[in-house]
């Protein structure tokens, strides 16, 4: 851990991005067709009926949310710069980050408004969402100096965000570790090749890295060559580490010298909502402990295994003592070079 | 309101529940053929957006207790919840309302009841969680009146208790029966029934409890509508409650008190949301027989409870305060329950 003397930072982890409730529904009581033409699969429940749930638990959630109580976990000081409605949803949110010690100070609540909540329908282990998200201007508050920031999904992501985050980065010197969500890669690369200059760590998925660097290969490739140009590419745009995640085929990274590969481990799959954040979550932290990049993807191999054996993002996201603890238990895990 | 004899007004007896309405754009319904089924489908494993949101406490029992508080009466609730994101939302609705929250029961690592009612082009689809629970009447303080309501299996395990505390205390049972006591036969209910004060419910659900008892309880032929009310009634007084009330839709309401047939009409009115009439109607009766009215000004009350109600979407939304009743019987001051 860095040394406390003298330390300008106030924090170590400020999570910057949505977060909400999500309510995970087991549904055994559904079909799912297929249109072979279109080759979309539909999910349907008997109209107009009361379709059974069999089974019910709630997460607070978002991908700000799930980083900021991770972090916090693996003993990192945290905050979150999150936007909130004025409802129970919020202050459930509030009281979760102050069980999971997160401060919420930055945390900014629209009075009058609902904050984001998610149905999570599970059925066959898919699960299929019904989300409720109110598009909210971030407005960069104030920040505290901190070592570490995560700047994730947002409903509506304004250029001036970038901007300010961009200066309040350069400023502090803070390093970024930088997932962005859907609305932010639909929006395309062009908005956010400033801030990738200034990215420490750059997480994507596969989809996503395709989607953002409009990438097709020009000819039959295998896997690992598809990511390594992958990883090549986005890493050009300025980030100093790269980071994809492919499911359960693992991570692939590039820190501008290697490629590294990751697998995941051999574990029970019980719901993967959150595997993605617990992924990048622990990799920022173990860098943030003064590991090196190589033993950094094996803690986020280590969070996000965690992760998808329970239900909900945050229920099995490690603390620094379980971490260990299952670092031992699978020492001869490793990230390898290819 | 409660006087020094007794330590509430009401209290109900029941489930209570949260539902949550969503609104979703992006959808398809599909039939067989012969449109005897169809599917409301969603794109699987994908992030479908909702339109809009919104949380409403639910449960006959939970709009009784609310409905009550808000006329000002000392109301109360036995209800039982898990220790759950929606069992604090439930309780923090209760609050708000003024429900007195001594009887409501948060059971460890239990799940509280849950619906999703999904909205696509106004039609409603619903995904309902709903907890098995062993239900054990509470040691509940004096109360004026118990209103025993929709409650799920096992439910039948509370009745010979409330009997025993009807009795030691004098407390008169309102009782509209849910759809699971309706289901669990008459057996299970007669009891309850002939120690009713008050039973109450619509037509076609007294028609179902009490058919099976014998007797044609069809509609004759050439029979108007009164006097097919008046003969329901009269049977179920003959069970043993002081006051029947039969609802019946935009009809109205009948009532028998073993003297006088009372007819309510109803108040013409724009329906926006019929949810929930049945309990405002119930809530109205009782403030106003705990207020000391008559049965014919008690009906008066309840059918502006309910008319309020169906103007609003949700059962509790449109429940009146005192404030707004007094409103009601200024504009509607024609309004009379009549003697059939």
């Amino acid at each position: 851990m860095p040394s406390k003397k003298n330390n300008p930072y106030l924090w170590d982890m400020i999570s910057i991005g949505d977060s909400g409730l999500d309510v995970f529904l087991e549904v055994a009581e559904a079909g799912v067709l297929y249109n072979a033409s279109a080759d979309q699969s539909l999910f349907c429940l008997s109209y107009l009926d009361t379709v059974p749930v069999d089974g019910i638990s709630y997460s607070v959630a978002g991908n700000a949310a799930n980083n900021a109580v991770g972090s916090s976990r693996l003993k990192m000081k945290t905050a979150c710069y999150t936007e909130l409605g004025s409802d129970l949803t919020a202050e459930k949110i509030v009281r979760q980050f102050e069980k999971e010690k997160v401060s919420s100070k930055f945390a900014h609540i629209h009075k009058g408004s609902e904050s984001n909540y998610t149905v999570v329908i599970n059925y066959n282990a898919e699960r299929t969402q019904l989300s409720f998200r109110r598009e909210r201007d971030y407005k960069m508050p104030l920040l505290e100096p901190s070592r570490w920031a995560y700047l994730t999904a947002m409903g509506h992501f304004p250029a001036k965000l970038y901007k300010d985050l961009y200066g309040y980065i350069t400023r502090c010197r803070t390093k970024l570790g930088f997932n962005p969500g859907v609305e932010q890669i639909r929006e395309g690369l062009e908005s956010m090749k400033e801030i990738l200059t200034r990215t420490s760590v750059l997480f994507l998925n596969k989809e996503e890295a395709r989607q953002l660097f409009s990438f097709e290969m020009l000819r039959e490739v295998d896997d690992t060559e598809e990511l390594k140009a992958l990883l090549f590419k986005a890493w050009d745009f300025g980030p100093e580490k790269v980071v994809i995640t492919d499911g359960g085929n693992g991570a692939y990274a590039f820190d501008g010298k290697k490629y590294w590969h990751v697998g995941v481990l051999p574990v029970t799959v019980l719901e993967k909502t959150g595997a993605g954040d617990a992924f990048a979550t622990a990799t920022l932290a173990a860098l943030f402990h003064g590991e090196p990049f190589q033993e950094a993807l094996v803690w986020g191999a280590l969070n996000g295994a965690s992760v998808v054996q329970s239900v909900g993002p945050q229920a099995g996201l490690l603390s620094l003592t379980s971490i260990n603890q299952m670092r031992k238990k699978h020492h001869k895990h490793r990230a390898r070079e290819i | 309101m409660a006087t020094k004899k007794y330590d509430f007004d009401v209290i109900a007896l029941g489930d209570a529940t949260l539902d949550t309405f969503l609104k979703l754009e992006d959808a398809n319904v599909l039939c067989s053929i012969n449109q005897e089924q169809c599917w409301l489908c969603l794109n699987y494993a994908d992030k479908i957006p909702v339109s809009s949101l919104q949380h409403s406490l639910g449960g006959n029992a939970a709009n009784l207790a609310v409905g009550a508080a808000r006329l000002g009466l000392v109301s109360a609730i036995y209800t039982e919840l898990g220790d759950d994101d929606t069992g604090g939302r439930i309780i923090r609705q209760f609050e708000q309302e003024g429900v007195d929250l001594a009887y409501v029961k948060t059971l460890r690592k239990k799940s509280s009841n849950y619906s999703v009612v999904i909205n696509f082009k106004s039609q409603r689809t619903i995904l309902g969680y709903h907890q098995k629970r062993e239900y054990h009447f509470p040691k509940l303080g004096v109360a004026r009146f118990i209103y025993l309501t929709s409650m799920g299996e096992g439910c039948e395990s509370v009745y010979s208790e409330l009997l025993k505390y009807l009795h030691k205390n004098g407390t008169k049972l309102c009782f509209a029966p849910g759809t699971y006591q309706r289901r669990s036969g008459f057996k299970n209910l007669e009891p309850v029934i002939s120690n009713s004060y008050l039973f109450i419910s619509n037509k076609e659900e007294a028609c179902s409890i009490f058919s099976a008892q014998g007797g044609n309880l069809a509609k004759q032929t050439g029979q108007d509508d009164k006097s097919f009310m008046k003969d329901l009634l009269y049977r179920i007084h003959r069970y043993g409650p002081e006051v029947v009330v039969v609802t019946d839709g935009p009809k109205g309401a009948y009532c028998y008190d073993g003297e006088n047939y009372y007819y309510a009409p109803i108040i013409p009115v724009e329906v926006v949301e019929p949810t929930g009439a049945g309990d405002s109607f119930s809530t109205g009766l009782i403030a106003g027989l705990v207020s000391g009215k008559k049965i014919d000004q008690s009906l008066v009350w309840a059918a502006y409870n309910s008319t309020s109600v169906i103007g609003h979407v949700g059962a509790q939304t449109g429940l009146l305060n005192q404030k707004k009743m007094r409103e009601f019987h200024r504009k509607y001051s024609g309004y009379k329950v009549e003697l059939f």
